[in-house]
């Protein structure tokens, strides 16, 4: 009895570190962006929802396995996100962060209904082969959730090697600190951040493709969607701060899913959003001392 | 596109997934104006006028020249557009035909789109739009997603209404007088799947005793929870466990491990297509042996299409069914060629409602036209119960109803989806079929008449 209850538990935090690690993904990704641009990204959700379906289009278009879709994808998305930042947000990036804000608001919309209009409402899901879940010890493991945990962490590693062994990493966390000083001290910002816009909008594409391989069908409006969450792992983080973006995603995702297995699963979204305001009660700077 | 198979006994989804909230009280239809306030600045006093319909027995009759105005008011943006994809081509086929018969006593007809975008707010700008702007003579809709608010609009402004794509229960007891729907309700339908999980000889497999319920909450999956509960224990069921879950999420893997602890034989899930993929999913992860029960909603082919087989095998799932005369007289294979002819693809979901609500709804404008009366909303509503119902020479398409009409007789229109009586509530029973996944393909087990249920 009692053991059952502790595989139960642990079968749950189990679902809710694999839905964690996809968050953290994204939540890494928009935090970056956050870093260099200094301003919200309601955009960002339409790279998640982009680099979904342009995996689809390679991998089912273009037959390729999906592991090249995914690079495909990550490649086409971060070339998306320096192409977008340099229409729309470079022109006005002195206007403050509200016009940007806005103006990422109105991108979204953009973006989402191109792709309305270019793939349909109807759900797609990428072809990944079902696989029995593997029991250890009373929890069921699907090896889907597994590889899409491991290639989670390996990101993770390498934005963590990018920013600290890189001198591309050093610049972008110069820049992040204060633009000015880093520009006088002779790092050519515009360049940082159009690299930064690259390697955000990449990991947004890679969140979008984890989360279609784990959790599907996607549609248009599942990147969208799924921004709140992120949003949430970001603030909980401390925006700004990648490494509290990782923790603020691995809590959210253990919230929802704890929350919705142990209370009600009517309300998954608001165990994130009550976590968040729990922790921002104590620590209003977030986990890792965000801005906001 | 999948969503536009044609299956020859569909009648397809009853009911669609909606985010929108259900206001109950989405307008405040044809109220009297405020009067104007004749303010002292004696700019603003003048605006008093609108909202006279209730008591001119609802407006419109443009004369005889006039096109007579149906409004088409479903969703044709966002992400329930593919009912309105569906819906108006089959609608533009009607109009086309009604038209080369001689139109509504030589008056053409035309079909003016109003797009609910699945929201209530919208499809209440859309209704007052239709009402007031177009005054249309009457509706064709709206869905269960923004029934709810736009019912006090129609009823205060007597429009005749048919809608042949609201199931929801909410709809059971307020029709019958000005809105009717041609598509049998989902308290029918709930008491269907119950009674098929319940009964061996229905579904050919088991008599479940064990049934847990996953329904997701929007407007038009809730009304099935209670009809499939309270059913399921008066034919001697247990129900496990009753999970709701908010839709839209991206996964559910804690929902069904949470519905797995009380191990349920069958699980009936009233989910979309989307969230039942990811249900089914979930499951599969976590293990779950049992089998599962859809409705209407989620079992048809592009779900099938959709997920692999190795999920999907051995699924029951709820279909509306053509009327067995429709079938066997060949007016449903004539139909499908008609639409065939006229769109270049197969009838898609609510079709052979659609179908049926055009024509009641012309006949009803037919038998008003020919009477001599104004085609005034309040002379029109009353004739569609007339036209529809026993006595009267049975018709089943609009030259009949036409000419008949013309000759002063009465009629009985008798449609593809059913007999189309409406009862008291504007309601209609019609049979379904129980139907199982096999090999990618949906057959049916068997077939409950609506007497039966």
């Amino acid at each position: 009895m009692v053991l059952d209850l502790i595989s139960q538990f642990a079968q749950v935090l189990v679902f809710g570190l694999i839905n964690g690690s996809v968050i953290a993904v994204g939540a890494v990704g928009l935090t970056l962006s956050y870093g260099v641009t200094r301003f919200i990204n309601f955009a960002y959700g339409e790279f998640l929802t982009y680099g979904a379906f342009l995996a689809f289009l390679v991998a089912t278009v273009g037959g390729a396995p999906v592991y090249v879709a995914t690079i495909v994808a990550m490649a086409g998305v971060g070339v998306l996100g320096v192409v977008i930042a340099r229409i729309f947000f470079k022109p006005i990036r002195e206007r403050g962060p509200l016009p940007l804000l806005i103006t990422s608001i109105g991108v979204a919309f953009l973006l989402r209904n191109l792709m309305r209009g270019v793939a349909g409402t109807d759900p797609q899901s990428l072809p990944v082969p079902l696989i029995r879940p593997i029991s250890i010890g009373g929890v069921q493991i699907s090896p889907v959730g597994i590889a899409v945990f491991v290639v989670s962490m390996l990101a993770m590693g390498a934005i963590h090697l990018l920013l600290t062994r890189t001198m591309l990493g050093r610049k972008m966390r110069a820049t992040s600190g204060n633009r000015q000083l880093a520009r006088v001290s002779g790092i050519d910002t515009d360049s940082v951040i159009r690299r930064t816009w690259f390697v955000a909008s990449a990991a947004g594409g890679l969140a979008g493709v984890l989360l279609a391989v784990q959790f599907p069908p996607f549609r248009p409006i599942t990147g969208w969607r799924f921004l709140l969450v992120v949003f949430a792992a970001t603030i909980l983080g401390g925006i700004g701060k990648p490494y509290g973006a990782m923790a603020g995603a691995l809590i959210v995702g253990l919230a929802m899913s704890l929350g919705s297995f142990y209370v009600s699963g009517s309300y998954t979204l608001a165990y994130a959003f009550a976590i968040l305001v729990a922790v921002l009660l104590v620590r209003p700077e977030g986990i890792a001392g965000g801005e906001i | 596109m999948e969503r536009r198979k044609f299956l020859v006994r569909t009648g397809g989804l009853a009911t669609v997934t909606a985010l929108a909230g259900c206001s109950g009280n989405g307008g405040n239809g044809g109220n009297g104006g405020n009067g104007g306030n004749g303010g002292s600045d004696g700019s603003d006093g003048g605006d008093g006028g609108d909202g006279g319909d209730s008591e001119d027995g609802g407006s419109t009759d443009g004369g005889d020249g006039e096109d007579v105005r149906i409004g088409v008011l479903v969703p044709f943006t966002g992400d329930f557009s593919w009912v309105g994809s569906a819906v108006m081509p089959i609608v533009e086929m009607m109009a086309e035909r009604i038209n080369s018969n001689g139109g509504i006593n030589g008056r053409n007809v035309t079909m003016i789109q109003a797009d609910t975008e699945a929201t209530v707010d919208a499809s209440v700008s859309a209704t007052r739009n239709l009402i007031d702007v177009e005054e249309v003579h009457g509706i064709i809709g709206p869905t269960s997603l923004t029934f709810t608010g736009v019912t006090d609009i129609i009823q205060e402004n007597q429009v005749p209404t048919v809608s042949p794509t609201a199931g929801t229960t909410e709809m059971d007891d307020i029709g019958g007088e000005f809105i009717f729907r041609t598509v049998p309700s989902d308290s029918i339908g709930g008491r269907a799947i119950a009674k098929a999980i319940r009964e061996e000889s229905i579904n050919g497999q088991q008599s479940y005793e064990r049934m847990g319920l996953i329904v997701g909450e929007a407007p038009a999956l809730t009304p099935f929870e209670e009809p499939i509960r309270s059913s399921f224990e008066e034919f001697g069921g247990t129900v496990t466990d009753t999970i709701n879950f908010s839709t839209g999420q991206s996964s559910y893997e804690s929902q069904m491990s949470s519905m797995m602890q009380s191990d349920p034989e069958i699980i009936a899930l009233v989910a979309s297509p989307e969230d039942s993929s990811k249900f089914f999913r979930a499951a599969f992860n976590a293990g779950y042996e049992g089998n599962w029960f859809l409705t209407q909603e989620a079992a048809n082919q592009s779900f099938l299409d959709d997920n692999e087989q190795q999920l999907t095998e051995g699924v029951f799932g709820l279909q509306e069914v053509a009327d067995p005369n429709a079938l066997e007289e060949g007016r449903l294979e004539a139909f499908r060629e008609d639409v065939m002819d006229f769109s270049g693809e197969e009838p898609g979901e609510f079709a052979l409602n659609t179908y049926d609500a055009v024509n009641v709804m012309a006949a009803a404008l037919q038998a008003t036209a020919v009477a001599g009366d104004d085609l005034t909303r309040a002379n029109i509503a009353p004739n569609i119960r007339e036209v529809a119902l026993p006595p009267g020479t049975q018709v089943t398409n609009f030259a009949e109803s036409s000419s008949e009409l013309s000759d002063g007789n009465e009629i009985d229109y008798s449609g593809l989806v059913g007999p189309i009586d409406f009862d008291e509530n504007g309601n209609i029973a019609a049979p379904f079929g129980i139907m199982q996944a096999q090999s990618g393909e949906w057959e049916q087990v068997s077939l409950l008449q609506a007497e039966d249920i």
